[in-house]
């Protein structure tokens, strides 16, 4: 930026770094863009490898360009997404009218009334009067907050699906931030309740198959191609020890990175309850908005089987208009389009990277090759579901790794439930980015976590998640009768 | 009798004496053309008469014209036949007189004189677009403060580029220096040059300087330097903690002397090397604190410059020892090896007519002066506006407050 650019309102800093150091940091969008760019001929110039189409080759070389460019950020998030859209038709892998309609994944829709739903909590202030019960009850130190704010979602994931969780925390956690007076990005306390909600949710998600719909697909798959079977209980008796512990390390890892700078949190209740005091008896139209909402989450829990969770969401949304609780311009400043479209892509391109066997061969190469024990071939299987689930929808993780799974354990003789858990549990974990799943998109559209920091303690608790995993099938299994 | 004559053969210790004593003209010397526009021109401005002259060995000094105060080292400006001397009484050596710039003489557009608008000093075009300096209406002014220089009205953008511009076009400046008063606020009084400054930078390619007062945060310093200054100075004026808040209660009570060190500490990161200076005036306090003060700057980086203290005719400081030109020139010989020890570059400073410069200095220890013409002196070393500018373009940046998260 020269001075001409300058502007009073613009705030900025001086590099003092040595000039070649500048140089290189100024260049870092250049160098990305081209190593982007030659990565992509490199993948495309090779001669195919049997066992993979010509579209499988090109949806690998789109999903490494992207990846490169979501991870580095050198351009917004969304328009990456944006970017895969197009490079889908546009090197042959699916028809355009397909690429594009992609986008109309039930996974976008159920964000988008998400936001709906969590504006209108925010707008009405029922939120603010959600925040200081939530705050009442955890909020006696910061930490006690933090534990509060990964714990509640954790438990209600148990029974309902980790979106809607992360849903119906978000405008709470949101209030919460907003009465600390916490800074985007720059705060470490507001980005450590945030993920505090997010990765609690998505931990939570995998203790049963009420968290997540790709559990309940995985037994599904399972079913149908072997008639094997997990029930309810055994599959959480099996997965809890995974849960608690990660649980506890995540929240060990958010306070080391994340070490408060706040010492303690009775500002926020009095901002609460002042704001509440204003706000005056709950209104009509407050108790409305709680009425709809109360409704939706018992649909997302019992009718979520038969019904969309989307589907449960917009109908909750048009609920909202139909009995004049918003208006269109309230919800402008609360939804936030960059994450719908840069969810919308990155379902895109995952749908591509499967459709067009790409995912699937890179998973048996990688594991056919590397694999020379059962275990070794567990935990490669799970260490690609864990990375793929970084960049894909949880559910078409599992519908794609699972068949394949499937077939390797009977190779290798691996009694299949361990395949079912080795797949469908990581595909839940994805903690880096924001399109890793819901909850991580949700809290990420806050505006207060800095996608640097998120991705390299969230990478870092990707392992610490396969580690114990592994421990888990290695000491705890056994004991309950899951073995090799 | 050999002592005044050394001090005239040795143009350092003369500027010296001629920077604390001042000149007086000799009839002869009212005869000349250069000497008759200068007071015209300090009568149109109704300023006490300053002349900028060039002493051998290029050494440029700002001058007070005024009567003798001691009568025993009274300096005085002859001509003879159009040649210039100053003589002591026991001796005498050749001068040259700088007319006054020629747009000194010309109006803006609103009718304003340039010369009320902008001074110059050396190659330094001074500007104080307002006066206000909440030192001054808070009673806690500087106690050199020249306060009724600072109660000047408030100068239009417009005036100011038409001032620069001549200034410019004459060659009369390569600077443009702005000058402003304390604003208690986080950015200390900067905010209010901003217009001033983006106006020049937009319409001229001209280096420009700022003296201000420190701001509350580092992050206007950062702001100033992307905003297109290109040297800065926050002036401590004093180095010992007591004097500091004597001489300077308003920089003491509403500044504090620890965020002069820490701006300035700052500012050495930001800005190029050896464009951040700051003043430590000589007779203000100790020479041993001084000294102190050259090392404590230097070390930081920040280049000092040692303007010589000149009481104010009625000032409040009118009884503080002078000091001889022969305790002074230590001063300056340190100044020289701090600046090399610590790498630093005095060319920002080389030619502010009113301060001894480290080019100045190295006459003290007995070099031949090398006489060369005004103005080629101010060519000797220019500073490269491109590299400049690139340095800047490379080095500022949007904060992460503004960095998008991506989406
Ligand atoms: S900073 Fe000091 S010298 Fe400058 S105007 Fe204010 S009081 Fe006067």
């Amino acid at each position: 930026m020269s001075q001409q650019d300058y502007k009073e309102d613009r705030r900025v800093v001086v590099d003092t770094r040595p000039i070649p150091l500048v140089i290189l940091a100024k260049s870092y969008r250049f160098i990305i863009f081209l190593v982007a760019a030659v990565l992509f001929v490199v993948i495309i110039a090779l001669p195919t490898p049997a066992g993979l189409g010509v579209a499988g080759q090109r949806a690998l070389a789109a999903f490494v360009v992207c990846l490169i460019l979501w991870v580095t950020r050198v351009i917004p998030l969304a328009v990456t997404s944006l970017l895969a859209i197009v490079l889908i038709p546009l090197l042959g892998i699916l028809d355009s009218s397909e690429a594009f309609s992609l986008f109309g994944n039930q996974a976008v829709f159920f964000i988008l009334g998400a936001f709906i739903l969590a504006a209108a909590l925010m707008k009405s202030g029922l939120s603010s009067r959600m925040a200081l019960l939530f705050l009442r009850r955890f909020g006696s130190t910061p930490r006690s907050l933090l534990i509060g704010a990964m714990l509640v979602p954790a438990l209600l994931s148990f029974l309902m699906p980790e979106h809607a969780v992360a849903a119906m925390m978000f405008p709470i956690i949101l209030e919460v931030v907003h009465s600390l007076k916490l800074k985007p990005l720059k705060d470490n306390y507001g980005q450590a309740l945030f993920l505090s909600m997010a990765w609690g949710a998505a931990i939570g998600g995998v203790a049963t198959f009420l968290g997540g719909a790709r559990n309940a697909l995985a037994v599904g798959i399972l079913k149908q191609s072997t008639g094997q079977f997990i029930g309810f209980f055994e599959w959480t008796i099996a997965v809890l020890p995974l849960v608690i512990v990660m649980l506890v390390i995540a929240h060990l890892i958010i306070g080391r990175f994340f070490p408060s700078q706040i010492t303690d949190v009775k500002d926020a209740v009095v901002a609460l309850e002042n704001k509440n005091k204003k706000l005056g008896k709950m209104s009509l139209e407050e108790r409305l908005i709680g009425l709809v909402m109360i409704l939706t989450i018992l649909a997302w829990v019992f009718l979520g089987g038969r019904y969309e969770l989307a589907t449960i969401a917009i109908l909750a949304v048009v609920a909202l208009f139909a009995l004049q609780l918003v208006e269109w311009k309230d919800l402008e400043e609360y939804v936030n389009w960059g994450i719908i479209l840069m969810y919308g892509g990155a379902i895109t391109l995952g749908f591509a990277l499967e459709k067009s066997g790409a995912a699937s061969w890179l998973a048996k190469v990688t594991i056919t090759s590397w694999a020379k024990s059962p275990f070794l071939v567990v935990a490669l299987l799970a260490l690609v579901s864990l990375l793929f689930t970084e960049g894909m929808s949880n559910a078409a993780v599992v519908a794609m790794l699972l068949p394949v799974g499937l077939g390797i354990g009977k190779q290798y003789g691996i009694d299949l439930r361990i395949m079912v858990f080795a797949i469908a549990v990581p595909a839940g974990l994805g903690f880096g980015l924001p399109m890793g799943n819901p909850p991580n998109a949700i809290a990420y559209s806050s505006g207060y976590i800095n996608p640097r920091k998120m991705l390299t303690i969230g990478l870092i608790l990707d392992l610490v998640a396969w580690s114990v995993f592994l421990i888990m099938i290695k000491i705890y299994w056994p004991l309950i009768n899951i073995k090799f | 009798m050999q002592k005044k004559a050394a001090i005239i053969e040795n143009p350092a210790l003369l500027k010296l004496e001629l920077l604390s004593k001042g000149v007086r003209l000799d009839k002869s010397a009212l005869k000349s053309e250069e000497i008759a526009q200068a007071l015209e021109i300090g009568n149109r401005v109704s300023v006490p008469l300053e002349l900028d002259m060039i002493l051998p060995g290029n050494v440029l000094v700002n001058i007070a014209v005024q009567e003798c105060l001691d009568k025993d080292s009274c300096y005085v400006l002859k001509n003879d036949n159009g040649e210039f001397y100053i003589t002591n009484g026991v001796a005498k050596t050749r001068v040259w007189i700088v007319p006054p710039p020629k747009f000194y003489n010309q109006t803006t557009s609103s009718g304003a004189l340039l010369a009320k608008i902008g001074r110059t000093y050396g190659n330094y075009l001074l500007i104080t677009p307002s006066g206000a300096c909440e030192f001054l209406s808070r009673d806690m002014a500087c106690k050199y403060c020249d306060v009724e220089a600072k109660q000047t009205p408030d100068k239009s953008i417009d005036d100011v580029l038409e001032t620069v511009e001549a200034a410019l076009k004459e060659g009369a400046a390569e600077y443009i220096c702005f000058n402003i008063g304390y604003a208690d606020s986080e950015d200390g009084g900067i905010k209010q040059l901003l217009p001033y400054i983006k106006a020049v930078k937009d319409s001229f390619n001209a280096l420009i300087c700022i003296q201000a007062q420190p701001p509350a945060s580092d992050e206007w310093v950062d702001m100033t330097y992307a905003a297109g200054v290109d040297s800065l100075a926050y002036n401590l004026e004093v180095f010992d903690p007591e004097i500091f808040g004597l001489i300077a209660p308003g920089k003491k009570r509403l500044v504090g002397r620890d965020r002069y060190f820490k701006a300035l500490a700052r500012a050495a990161k930001v800005f190029p090397s050896g464009a951040v200076v700051s003043n430590l005036i000589i007779g203000l306090e100790p020479v041993e604190s001084t000294l102190k003060g050259i090392d404590a700057l230097a070390a930081f980086g920040v280049v000092p410059t040692l303007p010589l203290f000149r009481p104010l005719p009625n000032g409040e400081l009118t009884s503080y020892v002078k000091l001889s030109p022969e305790a002074i020139a230590p001063i300056f010989i340190h100044l020289e090896a701090a600046l090399n020890k610590n790498k630093l570059s005095s060319s920002w400073i080389n030619h502010f007519n009113i301060v001894v410069n480290a080019i100045d200095a190295h006459l003290f220890g007995g070099q031949t002066p090398v006489k060369k013409n005004w103005p080629s002196i101010f060519s000797a070393k220019k500073h490269n506006k491109l590299a400049l500018n690139l340095r800047r373009r490379l080095r500022v940046r949007a904060t992460d407050n503004n960095e998008p998260t991506g989406l």
